[in-house]
């Protein structure tokens, strides 16, 4: 067997057992709520890296996410609706707000896109603030019902709501998997390479950009639903830039050369370190800047290409060592050098 | 008949103007090409022609249709396709990959069958897939790239990423096709089988409109001549009127030897 097929026919597998077995391997409702923020911020982090396969660099995701979140919300306690139409419902309206704001947004290039983004999702979460009677303000908004069960699960432990999270993240997976292996993924790709070649055989940059944009935004809005329903309160300190700023970090760590497997490692990892190290979330900001430039520095093409990056180092100090005056590895670290 | 026409085409840039009332037609089947001195708004007009930037002035006509002003995704899908003066291509992209890009309009796979379509349900998805690629393959063959399907198209020598540009246009489907210095930075023969190529095209029922600087091409492989200076057309005809056109020489070729 090659070594392909190998990854495909056995790789594969033990990893999606590996994701089903998660909650019993860490069986502890504190790892179980880990496992439960991986795979949230996952999506949101698949949802990026969607969105910059057109070329377009966003810093406004959490904003998309608030959005599902807070229609959730209302759709269960205002309108009454169960949780299991609201959520993908929110899903529906984060994607027709990603659709009409790409319409308006994606016109605009790189910095001026990435600027836009940002207003938005401050937009979204002044509203929250300076709207107190019907979206909570800074107070957030309180008494969020837990699904009802399913199947006979009820929602009261974290098993049920792992599996949940694991499945949207699954749909998420199957979504990307598909369309970057078709037409769509090579045109999202030609779009960010080359604008005017992609266009000049006939590609309508707008239209591909917006599905781009939505299909990453309706992913957000069900995380948003699934997120508001498992705290059963939201605030709007939950949506601030910052975590759509460590959202797009979870891509760029875990590689953004790798579509899918790259965010679920980035936020597995970035989850996952704070705790290692007992960090406070102060120190954890601090921690996240600097694994950030250390990656960004040393393994630009994210965590997964470490194996890769190891080979340029190896060759490079291979190089380096014919050379009288020794190694000065921080000269030779730098990949391209 | 004409199957490219502009009418009092201009395109001004603040008070230069590049392209200036220009009236030019294309007949279907011939291969034309655009001569002139640098900056006398060769590129503008492929530019304007194809949408990637409005006319001042005057229209443009394709098949008897209007199509001044509209994008140029919608120009391309009409089948007026162009390809780049520089070398532009997809710098991530193995060379399979360009053609299947330009392979675009083609394609009718839609949205809801890229994420249903798994191989022990209907069976529509992978044999479009299939088809693209035999395609591919074969636009390969004719441009002499085969066997170098999966190498980045950056590491392919230059006078292959100039056919590679071809390649995308050839790709999606053109009735006409502008070619903006097809063989600039080609040696003698790469140029020789880009011009037998260009008659390849043709022979395809494609016509063909050249943008060039190389003399000996243009005067090879031509039917007919444009000549502009100064945005403005000064001259029209067969390759040897335009050897002979006394305007032609004072602005553009010199003396008569060089040209030769």
């Amino acid at each position: 067997m090659s070594r392909r097929e190998l990854a495909k026919w056995v790789g594969l597998p033990l990893l999606a057992l590996l994701f089903l077995a998660a909650p019993f391997i860490f069986n502890d409702p504190y790892y179980q709520h880990l496992l439960i923020l991986i795979c949230t911020w996952s999506i949101l982090a698949l949802g990026f890296l969607l969105i910059l396969s057109v070329g377009q660099f966003t810093i406004g995701h959490a904003g998309f996410m608030a959005i599902g979140a807070y229609a959730s919300a209302l759709l269960t306690t205002k309108v009454g609706v169960s949780f299991w139409f609201a959520l993908p419902l929110a899903a529906v309206i984060a994607a027709i707000f990603g659709a009409v704001m790409g319409w308006v947004m994606l016109r605009a290039r790189m910095g001026a896109f990435l600027l836009l983004t940002l207003c938005f999702a401050e937009v979204v979460r002044l509203t929250i603030v300076y709207w107190p009677s019907l979206l909570g303000g800074r107070a957030g908004f309180p008494n969020i019902p837990r699904p009802d069960a399913i199947f006979g699960m009820a929602f009261d432990s974290k098993f049920p709501y792992y599996y949940l999270i694991l499945f949207l993240l699954a749909v998420m997976v199957f979504v990307i998997y598909r369309m970057d292996r078709s037409k769509f993924g090579l045109t999202f790709k030609s779009i960010a390479q080359n604008p005017p070649l992609a266009q000049s055989v006939g590609v309508h940059l707008m239209r591909y950009k917006i599905l781009a944009f939505t299909v990453a935004c309706f992913f957000a809005g069900a995380a948003g639903s699934f997120y508001a329903h498992y705290l059963t309160f939201l605030s709007p300190e939950y949506f601030t830039v910052w975590k759509s700023l460590i959202v797009q970090m979870y891509a760029i760590i875990g590689g953004i050369g790798f579509m899918i497997a790259g965010p679920i490692a980035g936020a597995a990892f970035l989850v996952v370190l704070p705790e290692l190290l007992r960090a406070t979330e102060t120190f954890s900001f601090i921690l996240y800047g600097a694994v950030f430039i250390l990656v960004i520095f040393f393994i630009p093409g994210g965590l997964l290409s470490l194996p890769q990056q190891v080979g340029v180092w190896r060759q490079a100090l291979r190089r380096r060592a014919k050379i009288p005056g020794g190694i000065r590895p921080w000269q030779y670290l730098r990949p391209g050098s | 008949m004409a199957i490219l026409e502009t009418r009092q085409l201009s395109k001004h840039f603040g008070g230069l103007a590049a392209v200036s009332e220009l009236d030019m037609e294309v007949r279907e089947g011939e291969i034309l090409s655009v001569i002139g001195p640098n900056g006398a708004g060769k590129t503008t007009l492929f530019n304007v022609v194809t949408g990637y930037m409005p006319p001042t002035a005057g229209k443009v006509f394709f098949g008897g249709e209007d199509i001044t002003g509209l994008s140029p995704n919608r120009i391309a899908e009409r089948g007026l396709v162009r390809t780049f003066q520089e070398t532009v291509l997809f710098a991530r992209f193995p060379v399979i990959a360009h053609i299947l890009t330009g392979l675009f309009m083609d394609s009718t796979t839609t949205l809801w069958e890229t994420l249903l379509n798994t191989p022990w349900w209907f069976q529509s998805f992978r044999r479009k897939r299939a088809e693209s690629l035999q395609k591919a393959a074969e636009i390969l063959e004719f441009l002499g790239l085969k066997g170098s399907e999966l190498m980045l198209a950056t590491n392919l020598p230059h006078g292959h990423q100039r056919l590679l540009g071809v390649g995308i246009a050839l790709a999606a489907n053109p009735k006409l096709l502008l070619m903006d210095e097809p063989v600039t930075g080609m040696n003698v023969e790469e140029a020789n089988f880009a011009m037998s190529l260009m008659r390849g095209i043709r022979e395809r029922g494609i016509t063909v409109v050249l943008v060039e600087h190389d003399m000996r091409t243009v005067m090879d492989i031509s039917d007919r001549i444009v000549v502009l200076n100064y945005g403005r057309k000064i001259a029209e005809g067969t390759p040897s009127e335009i050897r002979a056109n006394q305007e032609v020489i004072d602005a553009y070729l010199g003396v008569e030897e060089d040209v030769a």
